[in-house]
């Protein structure tokens, strides 16, 4: 074995070493950071006519100012609906049903990988799209976007991972044309899974979005 | 030639190879031993059989109040109850108080404290006879109804009144702990949850909401001695989303605390009680708020957002003793871990500082109310245990062991007991722990899943 080639084994062992120190941290950034790029590009052809809807509500709170929170759907933050189901002309959510018959091919439950609230692959969006269009085709239905978690991570942490997974839901029809007050969220953490058993398959199914709709007429 | 020197590399392998596996074996000696107190914290206390004279109770019910004392001392974290001996139950027999905590008899039993109970007609009196001075001291008498229920609290009022005295601290017998319980619906066959009051025993435990929905996540006013108003706060699904209510009693109707937008979740109450946190998505991210409030007037503040995070979880939002700080949990650095912020009103994100970085999955702060530590869970060999934050050291150290994932741990207003809730096999109860006692207790009983644990005045 020659000079050249002991130095260059322990070049490229230096190199890789190097490569493996990168942070746990770095690597799910850029994780994230795709996810919310291929997000991005589902929107960009997306017309955008709630802009007053958006952005800080002043009135309400009083608003965090740091330029990262300002950007509009870049971290799929679309502000909540004023109105609030159960208080005002809208029901609350035991007037809202679960979807059925052709709604329900429709309206189908959406599944997140484990401590993830983004999406990942083309069918979920390809969902979220036949979702929207019926909405914009039936501007009088209003929809409940409830949020789950599997049973494995703590009590507390899953409400606000289940409210994270609902609204992510939301932004990305909202995105796509439907009028941001017409869908709703609530997350119910771990309380409601929709299979009881202790296994993957079993987790995987209750890391779900999944949906209810109201319709007046 | 090529041989020896074979030779020779192989020696100088086997020579480096014991070398190494000698000072490893050293070094891991050293990283697996555990220092464990010599000394217990607890003194030891003896509890006399209770005495009757003409009482107008029966034996049964003397041995019901007796257990109850006999706890709340047993696992005060101050005292631990010393086994009763023929010997000692003799001496305490002798009506003549003299002549029962006579010192000579008790100094050679190495017990510091020796209580004697006595219930005359309806009376029951208490003597504490501390050995190292010579002192005796009388409690009552206490007028006892006959109401398991309403003599219990006088039982434990009396056992604080004893801490008190002992060791200059308040005891923690007479606090409330609030809690929710998920059970199915007789009607509707659909789980629901209400929230539950319960002595610090996990005795007198009743129903204080009856919303027939899902209300989770109590947590109780704190007393102050010039305000009145007592009451506490939940989260309930009634309108479909979950929203913060305050309700002042049993009775009393609940009212909406803030009319903010979307989920509201997981209420904290500031020592001080003029500030709420909690968790919202008013803003399409999940973001910590924070709300100026004041139960005595209702007067309600503009919520402000206090932190949050474009790719981040916050949650589980629990205040430093002064309400200068926040605790909470968040993912925004990868894995969740605890951070503490100051609480800010320059509309400026607030820097956050990581405490926790021993375990994965760190969830549920809770603050201690003399500000020294912070219990949370946090996944330790595929389980959830208890961890205790200790600022002044700046160290984590682990409080509970054992199967069960243990969850939503919440100091008692004495720093020294907590409770959480602890899941087995899809079912969950409440127990109690202390820092001097690590062996948990379980106080919940009955069917249902007990969670969410908070503990109060």
């Amino acid at each position: 074995m020659s000079k050249k080639t002991i130095i260059g084994i322990l070049s490229c062992t230096c190199f890789l070493t190097g490569c493996m120190g990168n942070r746990f941290s770095v690597w799910k950034d850029s994780l994230i950071s795709s996810n919310y790029k291929k997000t991005n590009h589902l929107w960009d052809d997306a017309n955008d006519p709630y802009d007053h809807l958006l952005g800080p509500m002043e009135e309400e709170f009083i608003a965090l100012s740091d330029e990262d929170l300002q950007q509009q759907f870049s971290d799929a933050a679309i502000p909540a609906p004023k109105n609030d189901p159960g208080e005002g002309r809208l029901p609350g959510i035991e007037g809202f049903n679960h979807p059925r018959g052709l709604e329900a091919e429709i309206f189908r439950t959406l599944y997140f990988n484990t401590d993830k609230d983004t999406l990942e692959g083309k069918s979920y969006y390809q969902i979220i799209d036949q979702i929207s269009q019926h909405l914009r085709k039936n501007p009088q239905l209003f929809i409940f976007v409830e949020g789950h978690c599997d049973e494995r991570g703590p009590e507390q942490y899953n409400l606000s991972l289940g409210a994270r997974r609902a609204n992510y839901v939301r932004s990305m029809l909202v995105q796509k044309g439907v009028h941001p007050e017409r869908i709703h969220t609530v997350s119910y953490g771990k309380e409601k899974p929709a299979v009881q058993e202790r296994s993957r398959e079993a987790w995987a199914k209750n890391r779900r979005a999944e949906f209810k709709i109201y319709n007046p007429s | 030639m090529s041989s020896k020197i074979y030779i020779r590399f192989i020696s100088i392998y086997f020579f480096l190879t014991f070398f190494s596996s000698v000072i490893c074996a050293e070094r891991i000696e050293e990283e697996i031993r555990v220092h464990l107190p010599t000394t217990s914290p607890l003194q030891p206390i003896y509890l006399g059989k209770i005495f009757s004279q003409d009482a107008v109770f029966d034996v049964h019910y003397l041995n019901q109040l007796e257990a109850i004392l006999c706890y709340d001392l047993d696992y005060n974290g101050s005292t631990k109850v010393c086994q009763r001996t023929s010997d000692k139950e003799q001496l305490l027999r002798n009506k003549d108080l003299t002549a029962a905590f006579q010192i000579q008899n008790w100094q050679s039993f190495g017990i510091p404290f020796i209580i004697k109970c006595c219930v005359n007609q309806k009376q029951l009196t208490l003597y504490l006879f501390n050995v190292s001075n010579s002192c005796l001291k009388t409690f009552g008498p206490i007028s006892l109804s006959g109401n398991l229920s309403q003599d219990r609290k006088k039982i434990h009022k009396l056992a604080d009144i004893l801490h008190k005295t002992l060791f200059s601290i308040e005891g923690i017998a007479s606090t409330r702990i609030l809690f929710s319980q998920k059970t199915p619906h007789s009607e509707s066959e659909k789980w629901i949850s209400e929230i539950w009051e319960c002595d610090w025993d996990g005795a007198n435990a009743c129903q204080i909401t009856s919303e027939k929905t899902y209300c989770i996540t109590p947590i109780l006013l704190p007393k102050a001695d010039k305000f009145l108003k007592e009451g506490f706060f939940y989260v309930s699904y009634k309108t479909g989303q979950p929203k913060i209510y305050f309700q002042a009693s049993k009775t009393d109707k609940a009212r909406r605390i803030s009319s903010l937008r979307g989920n509201q979740l997981l209420p904290a109450v500031s020592p001080k009680r003029d500030k709420i946190a909690f968790i919202s998505d008013a803003s399409g991210r999940v973001d910590l708020f924070v709300q100026a409030f004041s139960p005595e007037t209702g007067k309600m503040e503009k919520p402000v957002q206090l932190y949050s995070h474009p790719h981040a979880v916050q949650a589980s939002p629990t205040f430093s003793p002064d309400g200068s700080k926040i605790a909470f949990a968040s993912n925004k650095d990868g894995g969740t871990r605890i951070f503490v912020i100051p609480i800010t009103s320059d509309k400026k994100r607030p820097s956050a500082v990581m405490i926790t970085k021993k375990n994965r999955e760190n969830s549920c702060p809770s603050w201690s109310s003399d500000g020294t530590k912070l219990a949370y869970s946090a996944k330790t060999n595929g389980i959830r245990q208890i961890w205790i934050y200790d600022f002044e050291k700046k160290e984590e150290w682990q409080l509970t062991s054992g199967p069960g994932d243990k969850e939503n741990p919440f100091w008692a207003p004495n720093s020294n007991h907590i409770v959480f809730n602890s899941t087995q096999d899809c079912n969950s109860e409440i127990y109690v722990v202390n820092l001097n006692q690590p062996q948990a207790i379980k106080i919940s009983r009955g069917l249902g899943k007990k969670h969410y644990p908070t503990w109060g005045l």
